[in-house]
């Protein structure tokens, strides 16, 4: 039985107000929204709504949203699309030590096969970008920069409008694109991620469905498109358009930047309560990653000394916690964590670093039936 | 339930549910590099996982890969730089899938550990104290890779596959309609790749260095060997005859002089096996020392008759000369009143 769901930035559930939009839709939009007849112009109508209200929310040209199918696909558009239609030789990327997978390995990808020249910008203690590293590496030859709006597991902040000064300074040719998928849900990306080209967001983050995402296109910027065929999405993502995901991911947003201010101030509140109540009973066994810096309200990464992240998850699974290590791969099996190496987290942190992360759902009974659960299972695995 | 994906401990999982018991399966992640066999493929970790689907328990994975390459790994290279032979599953075993496992599972407030080996844990004439038997299926018993597991694990260990032959197991399995029915057995040693074989997996680890192959009896040298640390004793492929037309066996390698001698049939035998005194290991009784047993020198090889002594230089006289045993390798001894009993084991110094 779940007594705590504390795992929001990974998948949350999906809002009332979505299954409400999609689900007449199911039977009632059944042609191809390419199709120039009646049918398919009904669909077309519906999935260009969904475009232009995502657009609108995110600050793009009017109609510059790509829907994809997720996250890693926009991230992946970006990076790789910008890359091969950029026009530079020898073009350098430069993207945070931090990133998420979906941006770093289709650099290194890139970069492996000799498209890119990749440099890593490093990070503090806390996850924040270093600006004076930014601004040195930027030169004529940078063709992106990629860093995240906040990080999906320390949840940290970046100064996405003082790196795209910097970029403005010296690198005014290079394009900005900044992965929003955590920061969505929280923050008004108008003006958190200001001065970004680029933008992806994810449904499933947002209370969306999963399996669709977007990239906002906030200036005409050359993008090469990694599926080609019948041209849809602005010849930038070939492929029937999937009508009812886009919908979902335009209510979801749309739901989240209406709820947005009540929302951040109830969630900031119960993640201060969940750390305070694990500070007060575990004291300086837990130890939290992002103190000071500005961070989403809905994420709490610590780690618990002498204790092994890998059974802690396992140990509040049965103890119906629902909790992330961080990123895992396909198998299931905790890897090693490239956010924890890059902010230099001490080994001893690093063993036992959790995530746990709060969201619309969060009640405070669920923070205090969780935070009991948690601070018994780490008494059961520290004395055992 | 230590799941791998196979067909074993897939059952092995059935049976525990079946039998009513709260079961969660745990798949270990031993090798981070490249497998095409073994037990740590990701399809492999798929099967595992659907299995316990199909059980209706809990799956999880636990990454041991550090722990894989430190305890398992690292040795097993550089007692090849070291001219020794050993036996990787039984360290796999020894180190990760039970002290390692065992102290986890303990930790999370589990009282038993379950693997789909083949071999019983069952009690002979004091009730307290379990004893490690052989498997039912002679074909697959076990009971030699798990020879060196102390009372501590045994006592909390189940085995629920080791009374069932393994078409039986299959059976069941297909009647259960376990995704991992007819999956061949896992062979090989799990991070050896059959492209590159041993041979490639140690040369991009250690030097190895070619050697000449020299009959001891004439001082002929017979041939060359390309790597004199993949020698081992008792070896008689890729060696070829002597001058007198009889087949050559290993008797001696000497990493120093990149050597490595060979002689007849006869040379290549011996009736002691040396232990090193610090390996020998116990099931929960002492040793008989001074008194014959029954000792297994590989994972399927023929039981022989044996006294065990002890002392500074412990070593086990055979009833009959044998092939020689290569440095690193394990010997399991089984009782000779009652030959289905694990005693403990040793390594060959």
């Amino acid at each position: 039985m779940v007594v705590a769901y504390l795992d929001h930035a990974a998948a949350t559930s999906v809002r009332p107000e979505v299954l409400e939009a999609v689900g007449p839709l199911l039977d009632t939009l059944a042609a191809n929204p390419t199709a120039t007849h009646a049918e398919g112009r009904a669909a077309r109508h519906v999935l260009d709504d969904a475009r232009e209200e995502v657009a609108e929310l995110c600050g793009a040209i009017p109609g510059g949203v790509v829907f994809t199918g997720g996250g890693t696909e926009a991230d992946n558009l970006a990076v790789t699309g910008v890359v091969r239609a950029c026009g530079i030789e020898a073009p350098q990327v430069l993207v945070s030590a931090i990133e998420h997978k979906a941006v770093l390995e289709p650099a290194q990808h890139l970069a492996r096969r000799g498209e890119a020249e990749l440099a890593l910008l490093g990070v503090n203690g806390e996850g924040l970008v270093d600006l004076h590293a930014l601004a040195a590496s930027l030169g004529p030859s940078t063709a992106l920069v990629s860093v995240m709006t906040a990080n999906n597991e320390l949840g940290t902040i970046q100064p996405i409008v003082q790196i795209a000064a910097a970029i403005a300074n010296r690198a005014p040719h290079a394009v900005l694109h900044t992965d929003a998928v955590q920061a969505a849900p929280w923050l008004d990306l108008c003006t958190a991620a200001r001065g970004a080209d680029l933008v992806t967001l994810s449904g499933h983050k947002l209370g969306g469905l999963k399996g669709v995402g977007a990239l906002v296109l906030r200036r005409r910027v050359p993008l090469e498109p990694l599926i080609v065929g019948g041209a849809q999405e602005l010849g930038l993502r070939s492929g029937t358009q999937d009508v009812l995901s886009a919908v979902s991911l335009a209510v979801a947003l749309r739901c989240a930047v209406a709820d947005r201010d009540h929302e951040v101030e109830r969630v900031r509140a119960l993640r201060r309560e969940l750390w305070q109540r694990l500070e007060h009973d575990l004291g300086a066994q837990v130890h939290q990653t992002v103190p000071s810096a500005p961070s989403l309200p809905g994420h709490l990464h610590l780690s618990v000394l002498g204790v092994d992240a890998e059974e802690l998850l396992v140990a509040l699974d049965r103890a119906g916690v629902c909790a992330s290590g961080g990123s895992s791969c396909a198998s299931g099996a905790l890897e090693a964590n490239h956010v924890l190496e890059a902010i230099a987290l001490p080994p001893s942190l690093r063993r036992g670093a959790v995530r746990l992360t709060l969201g619309r759902t969060t009640t405070q009974g669920e923070v205090e039936a969780g935070a009991r659960a948690i601070v018994e299972v780490v008494r059961q695995l520290s004395t055992a | 339930m230590a799941m791998s994906g196979g067909v074993d401990s897939s059952v092995a999982a059935a049976l525990l549910v079946e039998a009513g018991h709260d079961v969660t399966g745990v798949t270990l992640r031993l090798w981070g590099g490249s497998s095409d066999s073994g037990c740590c493929a990701a399809t492999d970790v798929d099967d595992a996982r659907r299995v316990a689907q199909q059980l209706g328990i809990a799956h999880h994975v636990f990454n041991l890969t550090e722990a894989f390459d430190a305890a398992v790994v690292q040795p097993y290279v550089e007692a090849h730089r070291q001219g020794r032979t050993p036996n990787p599953c039984i360290e796999c075993n020894r180190h990760l899938k039970f002290d390692l496992l065992v102290d986890r599972i303990r930790r999370l407030g589990f009282d038993r550990l379950a693997t789909g080996h083949h071999a019983k844990v069952g009690r002979r004439s004091n009730p307290d104290r379990a004893v490690l038997l052989r498997g039912a299926d002679p074909l697959k018993d076990q009971s030699y890779v798990l020879s060196m597991l102390p009372q501590a694990v045994l006592s909390c260990l189940e085995l629920p596959v080791g009374h069932l032959h393994k078409a039986e197991v299959r059976e069941l399995a297909a009647q259960l309609g376990l995704r991992s029915a007819h999956k061949p057995d896992s062979q090989d040693v799990c991070f050896i790749t059959s492209t590159a074989g041993r041979e490639g997996f140690l040369a991009e680890r250690i030097e190895l260095h070619p050697g000449s192959v020299v009959d001891t009896a004439t001082g002929l040298v017979l041939g060359q060997v390309p790597a004199v640390e993949l020698v081992t004793l008792g070896q008689r492929k890729g060696i070829g005859a002597g001058p007198d037309g009889e087949r050559r066996y290993v008797t001696h390698v000497e990493l120093s002089t990149k050597t490595v001698h060979v002689g007849p049939l006869a040379a290549a035998q011996s009736r002691i096996l040396e232990l090193d005194p610090t390996s020998l290991t116990t099931t929960g009784v002492p040793l008989p020392f001074g008194q014959a047993v029954i000792v297994q020198v590989s994972a399927h090889g023929a039981p022989l008759e044996a006294v065990l002594i002890g002392g500074d230089a412990p070593r086990l006289e055979l009833a009959a000369p044998e092939r020689l045993v290569a440095p690193g390798q394990t010997v399991a001894l089984y009782d000779r009143g009652d030959p289905e009993v694990v005693l403990g084991s040793g390594m060959v110094r």
